[in-house]
């Protein structure tokens, strides 16, 4: 530990004290708990800047690819030369590809012991609340840093009722190899958009989840990721498999500490949701604001199987974040829930597809958005019915807030319906705290500050409570800090 | 034969969904000019004819000057370079000064409030590519009620290109009304801009009724205080292409703007609306709302839905809603009930929300010529 | 003794979440009133919507017949055609139609006839005044704007239009004040006695009854007739509720 991280330390804990705060404000994210750094120069392995043929062979190499892995990289990496950047949506002009190192791990092997984890990284999970939340409340942890899974452990009653949760490293090249190579970026393929052939080309990382058929899980399993390094790219891959009829419920978690140079996030989950099977995905995301978050998650979900979405996206400089879930099989239902707070120096485009194929199928959107300090949030979605889509319903409630006049706060929803016999619907409504509101609160002996707090809270608690608030003491911290100004 | 881009909303979205914008992709030389005669005009309105370019030094003159667009984020929203901006946008209008031989102003006298409303009605003829454009200017605190009624026979064929610029000084009024019967063989272009200063309010009425393919838009621009744009617009779209492209950018304090569009689409009709409210910092103390119902009647339709917000000012309050379906089915049994079947609940729905739109027409004869029109379109 | 109106056997009907309906019998015959109460939930606005045939709520078992005629099975519109009528305790507002047009719609697509304006016109207006509507109401769009009290107002005025054979009255008079209720009342005994109309009245207040001549009373109970009385029953209910019957649609 070297002289920031213990003073950020200090800072957290001293922060946690400060609950008990008289004036309550609404305050940006106060980024500073997750802002200590771990000293990269000893124990680390950093590869070469930029992205070349060179980089990914080495990268291949350096995870030992069976020959099919290292040609689909090699692929992944023309199709990401031949695309453009997109021209909607915020600008990633301040990503230099040429200056991202897109692998960077320490010397350390994963481990499935806690005890075994080197020192430094544990420390820095500690602080996160990770595993103290697993030996609370979770059924298996998987824990990332940088670029490499450190951590990884399934509860035994979990394991014995055959519930796979591994590092997907070791899933492409152990018992579930086949299994991968079925299913590995075939729902978002390298040619959706640039930075899912990125992905494609430097992988590394991420978990691998399978629940055999009719098995409930009753408590949820976690991934964390942490991207400590400077100037570095995370690239997980994730892989869920909900065999017909199983439930299951899977957190994600995604911090880092700020730097000066832009960070790069491109991960990528892959969600197969069978006949009658449950999945629900939540994802509190918190990188820090030098992160470019340009994630792809899609799910796709079977006869009677059902889809949940929950999405809190706090951190991030730049984010596109759109989970897309294709209802092909009949009678599927999606939900998804999100909240996005943009403060000071953010531009997060976010919210949510969904594609209906199968007849009767249900979706429903409900996000919030606030803007504040500068911030600048873009609700973006898309509700397709296609043709075959006989009886969808699809229907979506978004509802933006914003703080102050200098923020911004757009909303783009588009909607393409393609049979008679569907029912859609869309609301969305853009305001400010009502001054009435305000008055009346502080008619009771409120503060004013305090009010708005209290409003702002209101607004988010439709999505907060869907949070999985317990798990994470992370989350708690944030929306304590964020919704509640405490 | 020119490829054009309608529409230009300031935000784009994902392009495979190709809700963005429409192309043209071979839109025809325009070269016929449609005459206008009007029947005696008020007192306090005039209409004279001016060449493309005296038109466009007109419109320098007299349009309120642009602020420079002050753009938030990086890169988006894009503001397109049209020098008033109309809701088809800078390709189509380019497309109209080329074809253009005039321009029609019509004006009303600064104070002048004209009782009686106008009828500026075209006659379009089958086989021929026309265009036609006009400015309406109403002065200080005047007030003009103004419908625009297109008609060909019911079998002609051919384009029929409108543009119309609007300007209201402080304190006008303008009640604009469009209807457009055109035969099924028509490619109609309607595309307006206007500007509004201080207390200025325009309402704003469109029924697209007839043509084959249909491409509408209006931009407002609400540049003085308090000033009010409302748009209601109904549409029917029995195959063919139905394209519409409304942006309202809001300036001023406490400017206002409504809009509705009512709807409905069948047989292989391929709809588009892209419609924007655009609050800029500044415009305090406003509101803008927006909502869209769609009936569709038939499997082969494509309806396609981009409402947008944007905001960069707080104290504001703005909404959109969409309603896209059949007929909900509690209304069906109600007037089942009542022993209406389902055909004829249709019809009668048709009927009721297109008639909604159409009773703020301030003709009764022109009312009554509407609604025989949509009865004639669904009786088969 | 005349065959009745409606026979209702054995029915059964259920919505996507179960049964609502367990075997329900009745007759009404032609200028018979009945009165149908219960607790809330007992299924008593699922009988009438199943009496309708609204899409919604299935028939599993059992018969309908109206007038001879086995209508289990006829469309809505059918039944409305053959001369039955439901009220609705929220009428769905319809913009762009208006209220008279909408009549004369509705009459037109039941008889088939074109209708005589005139006559329409006049007939219009005299029962809009026994009902104390304002005649503006005429041209404003159906139920557009309608307070609760003008919108059970212009169900009757439709029951009075239409001149069905049987009238089912689902909830008239909740949500009215006294005066409301004593015009939609009178509407009402307007029809028992111009038209000769057989009614079931749905409801669980008692202040719409007191002008009304009642020749049965029924209590529905978790979708069962638990018991069937006279005019007296409802005095019964008004004083002590349905305790006394609300233990039987367990058996």
């Amino acid at each position: 530990m070297n002289a920031v991280s213990k003073d950020s330390q200090a800072q957290a804990i001293s922060k946690s004290g400060v609950n008990e705060m008289a004036d309550q404000k609404i305050q940006e994210v106060d980024r500073s708990f997750y802002d200590f750094k771990d000293d990269e120069s000893k124990g680390f392995y950093r590869m070469k800047e930029g992205l070349t043929k060179e980089i990914v062979e080495q990268l291949s190499e350096e995870k030992k690819d069976p020959l099919w892995m290292r040609q689909f990289r090699l692929k992944c990496l023309d199709i990401y030369n031949s695309l453009k950047v997109p021209d909607w949506g915020p600008s990633i002009d301040g990503l230099d590809m040429d200056r991202i190192t897109n692998y960077v791990r320490s010397k350390s092997d994963m481990k499935g012991n806690w005890e075994d984890v080197p020192e430094e990284i544990k420390n820095t999970f500690d602080k996160l609340g990770i595993p103290q939340a697993e030996r609370e409340s979770l059924a298996g942890v998987g824990a990332q840093y940088d670029s490499e899974l450190v951590y990884h452990n399934l509860q035994k009653e979990v394991a014995d009722q055959g519930v796979v949760y591994i590092g997907f490293e070791d899933a492409v090249s152990g018992e579930y190899q086949d299994m991968v190579k079925e299913y590995f970026m075939k729902l978002v393929p390298p040619t959706d958009h640039k930075f899912a052939a990125l992905h494609g080309a430097v992988w590394s990382g991420g978990s691998f989840v399978y629940v055999p058929k009719g098995v409930h899980v009753e408590v949820p399993l976690q991934s964390y990721f942490r991207l400590n390094a400077k100037g570095a790219g995370q690239f997980e891959h994730t892989l869920i498999i909900v065999d017909e009829g199983a439930d299951v419920h899977f957190i994600e978690g995604c911090s880092a500490p700020k730097y000066n140079v832009a960070n790069l996030h491109a991960g990528c989950v892959e969600l197969y949701v069978k006949k009658n099977a449950r999945l629900r995905y939540s994802t509190i995301e918190n990188w820090s604001k030098n992160m470019y978050n340009l994630n792809t998650k899609r799910a796709i979900v079977e006869e009677g199987g059902r889809m949940e979405w929950v999405s809190g996206s706090f951190g991030s400089h730049v984010s596109y974040l759109y989970p897309t879930t294709i209802l092909k099989g009949d009678n599927s239902h999606c939900e998804f829930t999100g909240i996005t707070f943009a403060g000071a120096g953010q531009n997060l485009d976010t919210g949510a597809k969904m594609i209906h194929i199968g007849k009767n199928t249900s979706s429903y959107i409900n996000t919030k958005s606030i803007s504040k300090g500068g911030g600048i949030s873009t609700y973006r979605s898309s509700v397709v019915i296609e043709k075959t889509a006989k009886h969808a319903k699809a229907s979506v409630d978004c509802a933006s807030l914003m703080l102050d006049d200098i923020s911004r706060s757009d909303t783009i929803p588009a909607m393409d319906v393609r049979t008679a016999d569907a029912d859609v619907g869309h609301e969305a409504k853009i305001g400010r705290i009502s001054d009435e509101a305000v008055f009346y609160l502080m008619s009771r002996g409120i503060s004013e500050s305090e009010a708005r707090a209290m409003i702002v809270s209101g607004f988010a608690s439709p999505v907060s409570k869907e949070l999985p608030l317990e798990y994470a003491a992370e989350m708690n911290n944030l929306i304590k800090l964020e919704m509640e100004g405490m | 034969m020119d490829r054009i881009q309608v529409g230009h909303i300031p935000s784009i979205t994902w392009h495979r969904l190709k809700t963005n914008e429409a192309v043209i992709e071979k839109a025809p030389v325009l070269d016929v000019s449609v005459g206008t005669t009007f029947a005696e005009l008020p007192e306090g309105v005039s209409v004279k004819t001016m060449t493309p370019e005296e038109a466009a030094k007109w419109m320098k003159a007299h349009a309120p000057e642009e602020e420079p667009e002050k753009v938030v984020a990086s890169k988006q929203p894009i503001y397109h370079p049209q020098a008033f901006a109309t809701g088809l946008g800078e390709e189509f209008d380019a497309y109209m000064s080329r074809s253009l031989q005039e321009v029609h102003l019509l004006e009303v006298e600064d104070g002048a409030q004209v009782e009686t409303p106008v009828s500026w009605d075209q006659t379009f003829y089958s086989g021929n590519q026309s265009a036609s454009a006009q400015i309406i200017h109403v002065g200080s605190g005047a007030s003009l009620t103004l419908t625009m009624t297109s008609r060909s026979s019911r079998k002609a064929h051919g384009t029929a290109a409108v543009s119309t610029k609007v300007l209201l000084e402080k304190g006008a009024k303008l009640t604009l009304a469009k209807v457009q019967l055109l035969g099924k063989g028509y490619t109609h272009f309607a595309d307006l801009g206007a500007a509004l200063l201080e207390k200025a309010s325009m309402q704003f009425i469109s029924l697209e009724l007839g043509a084959a393919n249909s491409y509408t838009g209006a931009q407002a621009e609400l540049v003085g205080n308090a000033s009010a744009f409302q748009a209601k617009v109904g549409y029917i779209a029995q195959d063919g292409t139905s394209d519409m492209n409304y942006n309202v950018v809001q300036r001023g304090r406490k400017t206002n703007c409504e809009m509705s569009f009512d709807g409905v689409l069948d047989h292989g009709a391929v709809k588009r609306l892209s419609d924007t409210i655009d609050f800029r910092r500044g415009s305090k103390g406003s509101y803008g709302h927006e909502k869209e119902n769609v009936l569709l009647l038939s499997d082969e339709i494509v309806n396609k839905s981009l409402p947008v917000i944007l905001c960069e000012e707080e104290d504001m309050e703005g909404s959109h809603g969409a309603t896209i379906g059949q007929l909900d089915k509690d209304m069906l049994f109600y007037l089942a009930s009542r022993g209406i079947d389902e055909k004829a609940a249709q019809q009668l729905m048709v009927r009721a929300r297109l008639g909604a739109v159409a009773r703020d027409l301030p003709q009764e004869e022109l009312r009554e010529e509407v609604r025989d029109y949509i009865e004639e379109a669904f009786q088969a | 003794m005349a065959a009745p109106l409606l026979q209702v056997r054995d029915l059964c009907a259920s919505i996507e979440e179960g049964e609502l309906l367990h075997g329900i019998d009745l007759d009404i015959r032609a200028g018979e009133t009945h009165v149908l109460m219960g607790p809330n939930g007992a299924g008593k606005s699922t009988f009438g919507y199943t009496l309708m045939g609204n899409p919604g709520y299935k028939v599993t078992k059992g018969s309908i017949v109206f007038d001879g005629e086995d209508i289990t099975k006829l469309t809505t519109d059918k039944r409305a055609a053959k001369g039955m009528f439901l009220s609705f305790q929220n009428p769905l507002e319809v913009p762009g139609l208006s209220l008279e047009e909408f009549l004369r719609n509705a009459i037109r697509q039941q008889t088939g006839k074109p209708i005589k304006i005139f006559t329409f016109k006049k007939q219009l207006e005299e029962t809009m005044s026994l009902l104390q509507m304002d005649a503006s109401y005429a041209d404003r769009d159906l139920n557009v704007g309608f307070s609760g009290g003008e919108k059970k107002k212009a169900e009757i005025l439709q029951l009075l239009m239409l001149s069905p054979r049987l009238a089912i009255l689902d909830e008239t008079d909740s949500g009215l004040d006294v005066d409301a209720v004593r015009t939609v009342s009178r509407g009402i005994e307007e029809y028992q006695k111009k038209k000769n109309g057989a009614l079931l009245i749905i409801t669980h207040s008692t202040k719409i009854l007191e002008a009304l001549k009642v020749d049965y009373t029924h209590i529905l109970v978790k979708g069962k007739l638990v018991h069937t009385g006279g005019p007296e029953l409802v005095d019964e209910i008004n004083e002590r509720g349905f305790e006394r019957f609300t233990g039987a649609g367990d058996q």
